[in-house]
């Protein structure tokens, strides 16, 4: 199976136990922070990453500065590199991804809106509002989205 | 049971990355040095899933999921430390490589 985990992981020439370490640390950040490395060089004395942090379920989202130490304390101790260059991206939200149930509630708050004056203008089912505006139904990124658009409709 | 098997592989489909849980509420757990428990090691799949779902529910109650190296998808009974020195023994005592400090990115 082609390894995903680091891109380009073959650039760095490293031997099978540092290897391993590096795949390690990397899947750690995978797993609880949504973080992923592609190496775009390592030439000289010198390593340059890309460091880019996706959508992370624990919502731990770290901020360029920090990315790119944590890059360099991912790579450091490793290999033959004396200068590690990282360039980071960090997470960047969706305005949708601001939507939880007490968004809703504040917004229906705001406008004065019950839960069958959502469904009769949107045709929703009216328990299925209720249900996402107490928590009781999970928000999928499509649900948020609409959510999100449906109450910017109104500031229009 | 069933059915909090059947929610945590809608989040783990849902996070292909990874997350951590508490069950049975399934919230996200959003700090803390994370170990992984030696009793839960290369479980994956529904099976894998159900016998970290029954083994969390008896211990720890955080469940966490990872696409690994190979593209497989893990499971395991996670432990949550929020003292660095405390979490380091149990790094020992799990036999664990490396933990994760969810609120820095450090790895120990």
């Amino acid at each position: 199976m082609k390894n995903t985990l680091i891109k380009n992981e073959h650039l760095l020439n490293l031997p099978q136990g540092e290897l391993e370490t590096l795949r390690t640390r990397a899947e750690l950040h995978r797993r609880y922070s949504s973080i992923e490395f592609k190496v775009i060089s390592c030439k000289d004395d010198t390593l340059t990453l890309r460091v880019v942090q996706d959508k992370s379920h624990a919502g731990n989202y770290f901020d360029a500065k920090r990315l790119v130490e944590i890059a360099k304390e991912t790579f450091g101790g490793l290999g033959d590199w004396k200068r590690i260059n990282a360039g980071p991206i960090p997470y960047n939200p969706p305005a949708p991804d601001a939507v939880t149930p007490e968004w809703i509630q504040e917004r229906m708050q705001l406008h004065g809106l019950k839960p069958k004056a959502v469904s009769d203008e949107t045709g929703i089912d009216r328990n299925t509002i209720t249900a996402y505006k107490n928590g009781l139904k999970p928000l999928s990124g499509v649900v948020r989205a609409f959510w999100y658009f449906y109450f910017k409709s109104k500031q229009a | 049971m069933t059915y909090l098997i059947e929610r945590l592989l809608q989040i783990a489909a849902a996070n292909p990355k990874g997350f951590t849980v508490t069950i049975p509420d399934c919230k996200p757990v959003r700090s803390g040095w994370a170990i992984g428990h030696k009793e839960t090691q290369n479980s994956f799949g529904r099976q894998g899933l159900r016998k970290v779902v029954e083994h969390s529910l008896q211990t720890t109650g955080i469940v966490g999921g990872w696409k690994g190296y190979n593209g497989r998808y893990y499971f395991d009974t996670v432990i949550i430390e929020h003292d660095a020195s405390k979490a380091l023994d149990l790094k020992h005592e799990h036999g664990q490589s490396a933990i994760y400090h969810l609120d820095t990115g450090r790895i120990l």
